[in-house]
């Protein structure tokens, strides 16, 4: 008996989002990153099209963690005190098809940095790449309600991706964001009916829902990662079944979440059995990845660039050629 | 021809062609538009204020209003004649808000009817005794005189030793007559004591027990009449606010289990007190006593150890129990009195509930009905005279006023109904008893809530808009609030207000309530448009506005006729059972008949619960009609 495909006709469209702006579109990028516009579950291209690969993400920080375990510090080491020198290795070494420029020494309980000096980071680090721009927060409501219209305004006409806006902190990022004609970043702690909250209460303001990606939080591998899956599954069958405040691609914090795991980070002194350790975290790294990747993640936000290039390899491979 | 003078009313819209000569009230009768009026349109009672804010109308103005109100264009609807178009805007004080239904009402659909009432006082002439009557015994002829009287109620008949200890001196002194004092032990009228004729009724209590209020009413056995009421909060409070708390408080402290025994006697004897003092009754002529609970608050009242309901697999030590003495149970009424307790269904839905599906007749209706009684705890029951499937959430006591800053339970001075104007600023509002406003209760903290998102100063996750251009809204102790009511103008210290906290308590509760509502209909596969009406039973007020709770997603939306508050159902059924033998009979044959749903067992009540936690819930295809009138989801 022939074997035939058993076919799932959707009804809608994950949102199809543009990042970036370039010298025609009123900004500087060089290049512009398209994601979404999936008519069918990830990398079911007998069924529907996904005109749209997955990108890759750099993660560049303002200022360098107090301690990094050592393959980082190896391959990041030389440029991790130099935001501009990083991003400009993540995209001429790695390929980054967007720089994700996370602004911890903001933070209070960190650098404390000013509005301006966040500002300057923007400037230099735009100066430095031709590839989009994520612009994230420190993480404490209310210095990210200061720092970032400042960082908003310094790259008005860029179209970034600004992060985040939450639940209880929502209206002034979503006000720069409209205000200076980026995109933006909804983040939920793992929990679907809070992200549609979210775009809900940011949608409300006036923003358009095709200007949003989502960020659902990410579980690194041992770590609640299957959680964080099943969660992004249920988003893109919500997407596919046509809940228009479900529509948006999402984004996976994978590098952050996956160097958290002490499977990732500890010494071989301290675990001989895991092996060594030069490959270990990269492993880790690659492999949140590759599940996110199935999960239908658009955009993937890596750290390590050994990781980020098993990642891309990863997409290559799944990605059709006609697509 | 001349043609009819045309009058509109306002907020209603509503348009109507008036007679000649009409008076704007007559004119309003004839057109659906409530306004209040208690004089039959004297013009005394000054209750039919109207603003004509289009055109004049003719006729006297009475003493009734004041020089600035005749010059903001106030006048009496009973007394202006209608000679011209007008348009008459009603002011929320003389819009007629619903009666009580409170208990008569509640009660009446349930036609248990009264038949053999829990005790009852039996005036009885005994045959004195002589030598012909072969020597009997003067209980023989008591109980002859009993049978002759009420034969028909009982299938036997005994009599307790301190009315038989009573029995001879009392026949003798005073002429062979005697009352006696006759409870119902499922059908064996039990003589439990004796008394002096006296010609006056015997008196029940209607006990309530809710797990933050205890409501009592008192009620003259005879005629089923109301007499007294009184309701507090429980004193078992002070060991935890929720009946979770108050099981591990019996657990883990000796003496814990005593402790709230006596917390719940001492409330319901303090409510008994004070409702039998103010009608002016002796105790020791209440005659019997009818408690209905939640299971926990029943095992805490009898000092029964609760522990096992919090364990897997939940189950109570007890469920239904039979008649017991007043003064084993501990509540101070005549020591003999039978105390009827209302069988409970399962370690959440307890008599309350069996009580309040008694009263609201859903049992024998062929109408699909959902009935929630929303107190501390959320309990629901769906279904009709073939089946009820029943179920319990947690929704926290928000909604009787406990846990916010000026919410307070539905009494004198609670703000039971309100709403907002964004535009003039202003808040129009009615409290119970027209007394000097101290608080919000259940009803109006549904009006307030509605009001602020229909007016957008708070956002659908229930987040107060501080752009919002008011001086109503404002920051207090670093917290968002909104001030319902500025102290000045009503001669208070403080403003009334909600805050921002308060507003996220009432969302927690009310998400639960639908949770729990949406969960159980799901699981029996009932879409919401099928359900032929819901009835609301709890602490709100005399008044919940349909239109508001659905507006804020504690109900779900159906056409808002199908919505009924229908008061405190767990008192009403409670005075039923005191009344009649069918309706305590019902009451047990209900709660075998409920099937119980265990929502904490089912996986998508918790995904339903965060769904719940916005106004009116995150998915707008369940609340359609109110999305397009907030215009919403656009």
């Amino acid at each position: 008996m022939p074997f035939e495909m058993p076919v799932e006709k959707w009804a809608s469209t994950v949102n199809e989002v543009t990042i970036g702006a370039t010298s025609e579109e009123g900004g500087t990028r060089t290049s512009t990153v398209t994601v979404g516009g999936d008519t069918t579950l990830p990398f079911l291209d007998f069924e529907g099209k996904s005109p749209n690969r997955p990108v890759v993400a750099m993660e560049v920080l303002d200022m360098p963690p107090d301690e990094w375990p050592s393959p980082l510090e190896d391959a990041l080491g030389k440029v991790c005190r130099d935001p501009a020198a990083w991003a400009r290795m993540c995209v001429d070494e790695v390929g980054a098809d967007l720089i994700c420029l996370r602004l911890v020494g903001a933070h209070p309980e960190r650098g404390d940095r000013s509005p301006e000096e966040c500002a300057e980071t923007v400037k230099t680090v735009l100066e430095a790449v031709g590839v989009p721009l994520i612009i994230w927060g420190c993480g404490d409501a209310d210095k990210d309600n200061e720092i970032m219209p400042r960082c908003s305004e310094a790259a008005a006409g860029e179209n970034c991706l600004l992060g985040s806006a939450v639940q209880d902190n929502y209206k002034t990022i979503t006000a720069a964001c409209m205000a200076d004609g980026h995109k933006l970043i909804t983040e939920a702690p793992l929990d679907i009916n809070i992200q549609k909250q979210v775009n809900i209460l940011t949608t409300d303001m006036g923003l358009d829902p095709s200007r949003i990606i989502m960020y659902q939080s990410t579980g690194g591998l041992g770590y609640g990662m299957e959680y964080a899956y099943s969660i992004m599954e249920r988003t893109r069958l919500a997407a596919l079944g046509g809940d228009k405040m479900l529509s948006m691609p999402m984004l996976a914090q994978v590098g952050s979440e996956a160097w958290r795991a002490k499977e990732a980070r500890a010494p071989e002194e301290e675990a001989p059995q895991w092996g060594p350790v030069s490959e270990r975290g990269v492993i880790w790294e690659a492999t949140t990845a590759n599940c996110f990747l199935h999960g239908g993640t658009h955009i993937l936000v890596m750290w390590h660039p050994r990781a980020a290039q098993l990642l891309r390899k990863t997409i290559d491979s799944l990605v059709s050629q006609e697509s | 021809m001349v043609k009819s003078p045309i009058v509109v009313f306002l907020p209603d819209g509503v348009c109507v062609e008036a007679e000649p000569g009409q008076t704007i009230l007559e004119a309003a009768r004839a057109a659906g538009v409530a306004i209040d009026s208690t004089c039959g349109g004297q013009g005394t009672c000054g209750r039919c204020k109207v603003l004509i804010t289009l055109g004049k109308a003719g006729g006297q103005n009475t003493g009734q209003l004041s020089p600035e109100e005749i010059k903001r264009g106030m006048v009496l609807a009973c007394q202006s004649i209608i000679e011209d178009d007008l348009v008459v805007e009603v002011p929320l004080e003389s819009q007629r808000s619903e009666l009580k239904i409170l208990t008569d009402e509640g009660a009446a659909e349930g036609e248990a009817g009264r038949d053999v009432p829990l005790a009852q006082k039996v005036p009885l002439r005994m045959d004195p005794p002589d030598y012909e009557g072969g020597g009997t015994g003067d209980d023989e002829r008591l109980l002859r005189a009993l049978r002759e009287a009420r034969g028909e109620d009982f299938s036997d008949f005994s009599i307790d030793l301190p009315a038989l200890r009573a029995l001879p001196r009392l026949a003798r002194e005073h002429d062979w007559q005697v009352e006696a004092l006759v409870g119902d032990w499922d059908g064996k009228g039990i003589i439990y004591d004796l008394a002096p004729p006296t010609g006056k009724d015997g008196y029940g209590l209607a006990i309530d027990m809710g797990t933050t209020t205890v409501v009592v009413h008192l009620i003259d056995i005879a005629t089923g009449g109301f007499v007294e009421a009184c309701a507090s909060l429980n004193d078992q409070v002070a060991f935890g606010a929720d009946v979770i708390s108050r099981i591990i408080h019996a657990q883990e402290h000796a003496d814990g289990l005593q402790q709230l025994r006596d917390a719940i006697l001492g409330t319901i004897n303090r409510c008994a007190a004070q409702a039998t003092e103010r009608a002016g009754v002796d105790r020791s002529e209440v005659i019997a006593a009818t408690c209905v609970g939640n299971t926990v608050m029943t095992h805490l009242l009898l000092g029964i150890d609760p522990s096992a309901i919090r364990r897997e697999p939940y189950v109570p030590a007890v469920r239904s129990l039979p008649n017991l003495r007043a003064s084993e149970v501990g509540i101070e009424i005549h020591p003999a009195a039978p105390v009827c307790l209302a069988p409970c269904v399962s370690s959440y839905v307890g008599g309350d509930i069996t009580a309040g599906v008694l009263a609201s007749g859903i049992g024998d209706s062929p109408r699909l009905t959902l009935f929630l009684d929303l107190g501390t705890n959320g309990e629901m029951v769906v279904g009709q005279e073939d089946w009820l499937m029943c179920c319990s959430c947690s929704a926290g006591p928000a909604f009787e006023g406990s846990g916010l800053e000026y919410g307070m339970y539905a009494t004198v001075g609670a703000i039971e109904k309100l709403s907002y104007d964004p535009d003039a600023d202003r808040v129009e509002y009615l409290t119970i008893g027209g007394a000097r406003p101290r608080g919000l209760c259940g009803s109006g903290l549904v009006d307030a809530l509605a009001a602020l998102l229909r007016a957008g100063v708070i956002d659908r996750s229930g987040r107060i808009n501080l752009g919002f251009s008011s001086p109503r809204v404002r920051v207090r102790n670093e917290r968002p609030e909104f001030v319902f009511v500025w102290g000045e103008e009503v001669g208070r210290a403080d403003d009334i207000v909600l805050t921002e906290d308060d507003i996220q308590n009432l969302i927690r509760s009310k998400g639960a309530v639908y949770a729990g509502a949406a969960t159980l209909l799901e699981s029996l596969g009932i879409d919401t448009r099928s359900i032929e009406r819901i009835l609301v039973a709890g602490a709100f007020g005399n008044y919940l506005d349909a239109e508001n709770a659905v507006t804020i997603g504690l109900l779900p939306e159906v056409p808002l006729d199908r919505i009924r508050f229908i008061g405190n159902t767990a008192v009403a059924g409670a005075r039923l059972c005191l009344q009649g033998r069918e309706a305590r009979a019902r009451t047990e044959e209900l709660a075998r008949r409920m099937t119980n749903f265990e929502l904490s067992l089912y996986p998508g009540y918790m995904d339903r619960y965060v769904s719940s936690l916005f106004l009116p819930h995150t998915d707008l295809n369940l609340f359609p009609v109110t999305a397009e009138k907030l215009g919403l989801g656009k």
